[in-house]
């Protein structure tokens, strides 16, 4: 008798840990998996955002190292400017990768944590979704978002400095782009891929494009 | 009963689970299917759900002293206390697999948890790769030993624990390096992830950042108990002595160090893609040789387990690892491109690559030292054994130029170092090292490896201090802050540097002690009756009696033995032998005077029937200095392990969340 129960108590618990493991393949059927393919786009778009952020975060670092470095006498002036401008370049130019992923103002909250930063990510994502296509507003606005996201990170002086950088750098990679390729590239909000003026949905996600 | 099917069935639909889950998530991560990446997601927490059950039923039935079972009764005895009875847990073969199996477990729960929003290309494999270990570990938890055999008649009482492993030591030291051996499978698991998905950036070495320095500072602080241990309950007056399975926790320890360094470089720089998926997969691949090296008996060592028939199986899995992990490295070579190239030799980056060839130089002469007798007894049919000499001879010099490097990397910058801010940077410390050099000479000390060691890490010592200095000068002319503020924000801005600074300050003292103790130790073997002292240098011990006790687990004699220094008592220490009654077993516990400068170390050997005894008296210098080492590195890393803004002022509002 007691034998009996010990299996069956063990069979339960058992059955418990199977039927979890089971229960995702029973979950989706019919139109549900296209819902689960929508979502791991959508979260596909917000893994991009995230990886700026954090190449963001990298960047950062690598300035204040070189400017740590610097001040503690391990660089030459030379090497400095030259590591400085190459990194704050760097910099620049993942910030405009975020603004092309539609990442506004207000949108990226302080870094706090990772797991912070990839809710952030998510929301980014999520938003881009909701209001879809909504264009980059401005051209600061968002830059410093993306900046004072990060505040904790750097001090207020280095982000101005960035923003400085920006300010004279912008035009001329506009330029520069302007007459590299006409029309001007645009990217889809939701997955980050680059589309043809021309087109209404995203050739790689088939998000609506306005 | 129950707890004993919990046990074998929870252990076999583990095993199932296990698969189930490797083939969904391999499955899911393919097709790109969320429903079948969640399947495998679920699994993985069903076989942590059930090992742990397991694992608890285990304990309870080592605790209730349940010697229907085959492994508790092999393990405790009716005269055992609960502390060790707990720990018995891990105190054989079939227990210990499967302490590191509920690791494994535990560890692959915390993953899926923390990744539940992250790093979705990369977390179905490696689900499927901490699986794959997992079951393995079930097949041998199933298959070869299980750990919930019954017997047919139940003895009245067990064999119980080897007496040497009734110490504190023994209990946390285990567990602790099953910590860091297991910690390196996430990073692994992440890397096959990585490579299996093709996205090679540094995400998945940011992702797993806290793991490997988790699974590295385990490793390492288990090998420390491990020789705080032996120098406590050994009675041979030492804490390492080449042996084959410290060799085996050391390889992953030196190759997982190696990795910890040269990640910087991808993250900064995206170089060394290749060496660093390299360097975990070895680092992986070493943790599970160590295991197989104590549980397969091939090498006679201390600690081999009895019973081990089945290395076989692991270097079954060893070899098939090695091969899909390094076929996946060949495969995606193309995506491992560097982003950038070394600029200089007077680099950071530089000096990090050479200090990762030493590193995995020393490893591989350990790993040729370890292995050398069984190559040689299959190619020649002779049996050579490779001792302390021949390691110490190949790795003291190594050791050598890892301090100097560890010395000099932080002078330079990344990219490249001027050569005018390089001799400024190394005038101080040099002139600090040569000083100690000539100081150390002039006081006497003429064994060149121990002259070279201490002033080597007097080097490395004066880089640190001239580190913090800089920094601590530039702040406070910067920001105008105080001393201690100064090095306050100084360490918490720089996390990661700083606190790197204090571990290779806290290894600096460490070498110091290895180096004193291992060049001055002094040993002197005497037959003493009561009264009578013997002298060591400026050391005196006196023979001052002896006592017996006994309780129902061991009986023993104590020799009391008077320390005295340049004719000072210091105090009593008191040397024992004991004798277990099950397994009837003596053993020795070491007599020590801790000190700062010196300890003196006495072993009570024998006793005659006129009372005179037999000892034998160590005075080691410096030892204290590897211990101290070993808290200050405890130290540097709970520094990198804060986070990010932790400890900082705050100067900046957060800007407000909106939309």
């Amino acid at each position: 008798m007691e034998e009996t129960l010990s299996l069956i108590a063990v069979a339960i618990i058992v059955a418990a840990a199977i039927g979890f493991s089971l229960w995702p393949l029973f979950q989706t059927s019919g139109d549900s998996t296209e819902v689960a393919s929508f979502d791991s786009q959508k979260e596909r778009a917000s893994e991009e955002i995230a990886r700026l952020f954090a190449e963001r975060e990298q960047a950062y670092k690598n300035i204040l190292e070189i400017e740590l470095d610097h001040e503690m006498g391990k660089l030459s002036e030379e090497d400095y400017a030259d590591m400085i401008g190459q990194t704050r370049a760097d910099a620049v130019e993942i910030l405009r990768r975020l603004e092309s992923r539609g990442v506004k103002e207000g949108m990226a909250p302080a870094h706090v944590s990772v797991d912070e930063m990839s809710e952030a990510a998510a929301r980014a994502a999520d938003s881009t979704h909701t209001h879809e296509g909504s264009s980059v507003d401005g051209d600061s606005g968002p830059l410093r978002a993306g900046l004072s996201a990060s505040a904790n990170v750097i001090d207020e002086r280095l982000e101005e400095e960035i923003l400085q950088y920006r300010k004279v750098e912008a035009p001329m990679v506009q330029a520069d782009r302007e007459s590299e390729n006409t029309p001007p590239k645009r990217f889809c909000p939701a997955c980050g891929a680059e589309t043809d003026a021309g087109h209404n949905f995203c050739a790689a996600c088939g998000e609506k494009l306005n | 009963m129950f707890l004993i099917d919990l046990g074998n069935y929870g252990l076999w639909a583990a095993f199932v689970l296990a698969l189930y889950s490797v083939i969904v998530s391999i499955w899911g991560g393919v097709q790109k299917r969320n429903d079948l990446i969640v399947a495998g997601r679920n699994a993985a927490v069903g076989v942590f759900a059930l090992v742990s059950l397991a694992s608890v039923a285990l304990i309870i039935l080592l605790m209730n002293r349940d010697y229907r079972v085959e492994y508790v009764a092999s393990i405790v005895n009716n005269t055992l206390n609960g502390f060790y009875r707990f720990s018995a847990f891990w105190g054989g073969q079939e227990g210990s697999l499967l302490l590191w199996l509920l690791l494994l477990c535990i560890f692959s729960f915390a993953v899926i948890m923390q990744n539940k929003r992250r790093n979705s290309e990369i977390i179905p494999y490696a689900t499927a790769t901490l699986m794959i270990t997992a079951a393995f570990f079930l097949t041998i938890l199933n298959f070869v030993t299980p750990p919930f055999d019954t017997l047919a008649s139940p003895p009245l009482d067990g064999k119980g624990l080897n007496p040497l492993l009734q110490d504190w030591g023994m209990v946390i030291h285990p567990p602790n390096l099953f910590l860091g051996y297991v910690g390196f499978a996430v990073p692994f698991a992440f890397c096959i992830g990585a490579l299996a998905s093709g996205k090679l950036d540094a995400g998945w070495i940011a992702a797993t950042r806290r793991w490997t320095l988790f699974a590295w500072f385990f490793n390492g602080m288990g090998i420390l108990l491990g020789g705080a241990w032996a120098y406590r309950e050994l009675g041979w007056g030492g804490y390492w002595a080449w042996d084959p399975v410290e060799n085996a926790s050391l390889m992953p320890f030196l190759m997982g160090t190696a990795f910890l360094h040269s990640v910087m470089i991808q993250e900064r720089r995206g170089m060394l893609k290749v060496w660093n998926v390299s360097l975990i997969i070895m680092t992986y691949i070493l943790t599970m040789f160590g295991t197989f090296i104590t549980r397969s008996g091939i090498i006679s060592s201390v600690h081999a387990f009895a019973d081990s028939s089945f290395g076989w199986v692991f270097l079954a899995y060893i070899i098939v690892a090695l091969f899909i992990s390094f076929g996946l490295v060949i495969w995606r070579l193309p995506l491992l491109k560097s982003e950038h190239e070394i600029e200089s030799f007077f680099s950071r980056e530089a000096s990090f690559l050479l200090n990762n060839v030493v590193l995995v130089g020393m490893t591989f002469a350990v790993f040729w030292g370890t292995m050398f007798p069984v190559i040689s007894e299959a190619v020649q049919g002779i049996k050579v054994t490779v001792g302390p000499p021949f390691f110490n001879q190949v790795n003291v010099p190594i050791a050598l130029l890892l301090i100097l490097l560890a010395g000099i990397g932080p002078l330079l910058a990344w990219r490249r170092a001027s050569m005018l801010h390089i001799r400024k940077n190394f005038v101080y410390p040099t002139s600090v090292a040569v000083v100690s050099l000539v100081v150390l000479f002039v006081l006497g000390v003429r064994h060149v490896y121990a002259v070279l060691a201490v002033s080597l890490c007097i080097f490395m010592i004066a880089t640190i201090v001239l580190e913090y200095y800089r920094g601590i000068s530039a702040r406070r002319r910067n920001q105008g802050e105080g001393l201690f503020a100064a090095v306050w924000e100084l360490t918490m801005r720089n996390k990661r540097r700083f606190g790197g600074y204090i571990i290779h300050f806290g290894f600096a003292v460490l070498f110091i002690g290895v180096a004193a103790s291992s060049a001055y130790q002094m040993v002197g073997e005497v037959r003493l009756g009561v009264g009578e002292s013997f002298a060591m240098n400026k050391f005196r011990l006196r023979y001052e009696g002896m006592r017996q006790d006994k309780n129902e687990n061991y009986e023993s004699a104590f020799a009391r033995l008077g320390v005295y220094k340049t004719g000072v008592r210091l105090g009593q220490i008191e040397a024992e032998k004991r004798m277990y009654f099950t397994p009837p077993q003596p053993t020795t516990e070491a007599g020590i005077r801790y000190g700062a400068g010196e300890d003196v170390y006495a072993v009570f050997a024998d006793v005659d029937r006129d009372g005179s005894a037999t000892f034998k008296f160590l005075v080691n210098p410096l030892i204290s200095w590897v211990w101290l080492g070993g808290y200050i590195t405890i130290l540097g890393t709970i520094i990198c392990f804060l986070p990010e803004r932790w400890g900082r002022r705050r100067k900046v509002q957060p800007a407000g969340v909106g939309a």
